[in-house]
């Protein structure tokens, strides 16, 4: 009983190591994040991306008119 | 001894000039093939920087907000230099990017990777990274918009998806490609709330391989960039600040956009540019855009305007490293808000017609490594000299960052003409004088002048001060006209002397100044000899030697251009007939060599013999129509350098390790443009102390070319 559990404990602690070592080269699971920074001039609500762990691209965003993203103003729900 | 001094004088005069009734006798010149050798333009400079606000170039109003025209109009786009763009992709086939991409690109978010780094798949961040390259790098072809290095290439380096998410590795693989595919400058429109040690290492080793990184501020709106801008506050990363830049965003009125972040604690390395709004490529089959091109907005897009102003400065200024061109755009930026470095805008908004423009004192470099001020820097040239130096010359001054810039030296070259009817107009005659037995003195209040002579033993004994170099004055007219006794002393602005002669050998000594104050020295040494065949006409052969100290021929090179000391032996024959009592003819010929010491450390190094003549005849007629006045008709050629030549160690520009390249010319100082000079005058005293003078000339007058100019002036005097 006791050997299970050691066997089990160290099974754990293996496949944390997998993880924490083999950080570099796969590449985690990541949440894309629109986080509203405010309306413009006219009345458009502008986002920017906001990867959980990545580093993204540093340009507005706004809400399109199909329900997704675009930097376009010009195609956003608010045209 | 007795001094009779009249009453001073007080002189009323009026006068009627009639000049430049003609012109004639054009100038020739050394002519010498400009030394531009600087990085080669990108393209035909032309002349003016509106013929580059094409409608390209106000389609996307941020070239216009850093005033990208003027180096535009210069020649320079950031032809030669590779951006790396780490970004979303580019699309590599956009018809205003493909003239523009360089091989080595390569896509690190497809799996496996390949060197194909246009987009893949729809998304809200698709278009960023063709965006971004657009601002660097679209092309100028008359389509669309155009970037702020339209001439550089962008080596496209995919490490974001077309959602606009980075993968820290991605970075970094894209971090070495850039390295190895020799980028000057790295786009890095993207950033986050942290930042791994092994990015921050590659960042680094940008750095290290002398590469400007630009990175985007961020758009939350706060007062500190992003992490990654934010590298050089952490230990050990404190060396970056001097190639990493961090870019704010500001809108079309020049103020901070609601969302970019601030400069804050980045201030010492951030600065702004246009950022909202920006017209640029997109790729081809994104969905979000209709057409080729679209706005976005954010610091992406001021970062990209940052990094092509880079390129170009890279472009201009090859040997200048990534810190030394990072220091002009913070040191020219266009100050934002608080006075000086702030935490909003910190340097300020780019200004790239600032940045080309040369900054702080420019000086002149020999090639013995010595510098001056260009600004004190002059050449003085004598008649003697003609316009000979006038030509193509052209050299290499430099700035305070020691760029090179094209200077022609036609602009510190200083004529003097030796004629001017404004000093004759201005002339009276002062002169008095007083004898006795063996005692002479005269005195001209005019030029402060006086010479004494007297006898002992038989040896005559003569001090002068100012006087000696003219022979014969011509009454009612000034020293211009006089007969010289030396030509080579003809330009002497102050001096004394001492004469001794003994029956017909004369001996004189002589320390003066060719310039009024009193700082260009020379000395001379005399022998002459008379020979009077009789009471009516006689030859007198002069030997001279004269040394200047600063000048030669009394041309002043003053520092950068300085000559050494400056010998001249000369020879001088004048003969003097006088068929009646009233009528002298006098005929000179003066010939001379002069041997100039160059200064190691200035950029003349070298002077050839100079050899110089003078000739002229005089026909002088007193007692013509009335008492005392007098008639003359003199023909005289100027004093000129007849033969010899300068040897310029000029400047040319810069070598790839930053140090100077030289060139020497040759350049010939021969006046063989000065004419013949005629004057013909005459003077009377037409009531008692009342004299009118008329006076008929024909002279050079000295400049970028030789004109032989007409005059015609009446003048009359009364002294009170």
């Amino acid at each position: 009983m006791r050997l299970n559990r050691s066997i089990k404990h160290l099974s754990l602690i293996i496949i944390s190591l997998f993880f924490v070592a083999c950080s570099d080269i796969t590449k985690p699971i990541d949440t894309e994040v629109y986080l509203p920074i405010g309306m413009d001039k006219d009345g458009c609500m502008r986002y920017r991306l906001k990867p959980t762990t990545q580093m993204s691209t540093q340009v507005i965003i706004y809400k399109s008119i199909n329900d997704g993203y675009t930097p376009n103003k010009n195609t956003s729900n608010c045209r | 001894m007795l001094v009779n001094l009249k009453i001073p004088a007080i002189l009323f005069s009026s006068a009627l000039l009639l000049s430049g009734c003609g012109g004639g006798g054009g100038g020739s010149s050394a002519n010498v093939a400009p030394d531009t050798q600087e990085s080669v333009p990108d393209s035909t400079p032309v002349s003016v920087a509106a013929d580059y606000r094409t409608t390209e170039y106000n389609t996307q109003y941020g070239l216009g907000k850093i005033n990208a025209d003027d180096i535009y109009a210069d020649g320079y786009s950031g032809s030669g230099v590779v951006v790396g763009v780490i970004d979303t992709g580019v699309d590599i086939d956009h018809p205003d990017l493909v003239g523009n991409i360089a091989s080595g690109g390569y896509d690190y978010v497809s799996v496996g990777g390949d060197t194909d780094a246009s987009p893949t798949g729809q998304g809200a961040g698709m278009s960023h990274g063709t965006h971004v390259a657009g601002i660097i790098a679209g092309m100028k072809n008359d389509v669309g918009m155009h970037g702020v290095a339209y001439s550089a290439k962008i080596l496209p380096l995919r490490a974001g998806d077309s959602s606009g998410s980075f993968a820290s590795s991605a970075i970094e693989n894209s971090i070495d490609r850039a390295i190895s595919q020799n980028a000057k400058v790295i786009n890095a429109s993207f950033g986050g709330s942290s930042i791994s040690t092994a990015l921050a290492d590659k960042w680094k080793l940008a750095h290290t391989n002398d590469i400007i990184t630009v990175h985007a501020a961020g758009n939350d709106g706060g007062s500190n960039p992003l992490l990654g801008a934010q590298l050089p506050l952490h230990s050990g990363y404190e060396d970056l600040s001097s190639t990493l830049i961090a870019v704010v965003a500001t809108n079309s009125s020049n103020t901070i956009t609601s969302y970019s972040n601030r400069c804050g604690s980045a201030k010492n390395w951030c600065m702004t540019a246009p950022g909202d709004g920006i017209y640029s490529t997109v790729a081809v089959d994104d969905n979000n855009y209709a057409s080729n091109y679209g706005t976005m907005s954010g610091t992406s897009m001021a970062d990209p305007h940052v990094a092509g102003a880079a390129a170009v400065l890279r472009g201009k200024w090859p040997s200048k490293n990534a810190a030394e061109i990072v220091t002009i755009l913070y040191d020219t930026a266009t100050d934002l808000g608080a006075a000086g470095i702030d935490d909003i805008y910190g340097r300020g908004l780019l200004n790239l017609d600032n940045a080309l423009f040369a900054q702080g004192v420019l000086t002149i470099s020999t090639a013995s490594g010595a510098s001056y001020s260009l600004v004190d820097s002059s050449i003085q040239v004598a008649s003697n000299m003609g316009n000979s130096l006038n030509g193509l010359l052209s050299m290499s001054v430099f700035d305070k960052y020691k760029r090179d810039y094209s200077f022609d030296m036609n602009g510190v070259i200083h004529y003097a003409s030796e004629s001017g009817l404004v000093d004759e107009l201005n002339y009276s005659d002062t002169n008095y004088s007083s004898a006795t037995d063996d005692l002479q003195l005269s005195v001209n209040l005019q030029d402060n002048s006086a010479k004494m002579t007297t006898q002992l033993n038989e040896v005559n004994v003569g001090f002068a001060h100012n006087t000696l170099y003219n022979s014969e004055n011509i009454s009612g007219f000034s020293k211009q006209y006089s007969l010289f006794d030396n030509a080579y002393l003809s330009q002497l602005k102050g001096s004394s002397s001492i004469q001794i002669a003994k029956d017909n050998a004369t001996l004189e000594l002589l320390s003066g100044y060719w310039d009024a104050d009193n700082e260009q020295a020379i000395k001379e040494v005399g022998v002459s000899f008379l020979n009077d065949f009789n009471d009516d006409f006689y030859i007198k052969a002069r030997l001279s030697y004269l040394e200047e100290d600063e000048t030669f021929l009394s041309n002043y090179f003053s520092n950068a251009y300085k000559t050494g000391k400056a010998k001249t032996h000369a020879l001088s024959l004048t003969s003097s007939l006088k068929p009646t009592a009233n009528l002298n003819i006098i005929a000179q010929y003066s010939q001379g060599n002069t041997q100039v010491d160059s200064l190691s450390d200035s950029v003349i190094s070298d002077i050839s013999l100079l050899k110089s003549q003078y000739y002229s005849a005089t026909v002088l007629n007193k007692n013509v129509y009335f008492d005392n006045d007098a008639l003359f008709f003199s023909l005289k050629h100027p004093l000129q350098i007849t033969q010899g030549s300068l040897n310029l160690s000029l400047a040319n520009g810069l070598n790839a390790d930053d140090s100077i390249s030289f060139v020497d010319r040759r350049i010939p100082i021969t006046a063989s443009a000065l004419s013949n000079e005629m004057s013909l005058g005459y003077a009377a005293n037409y009531a008692k102390n009342s004299q009118a003078s008329v006076l008929l000339n024909r002279a050079n007058v000295l400049g970028s070319s030789i004109q032989l100019e007409n005059q015609l002036m009446l003048k009359m005097t009364k002294k009170f």
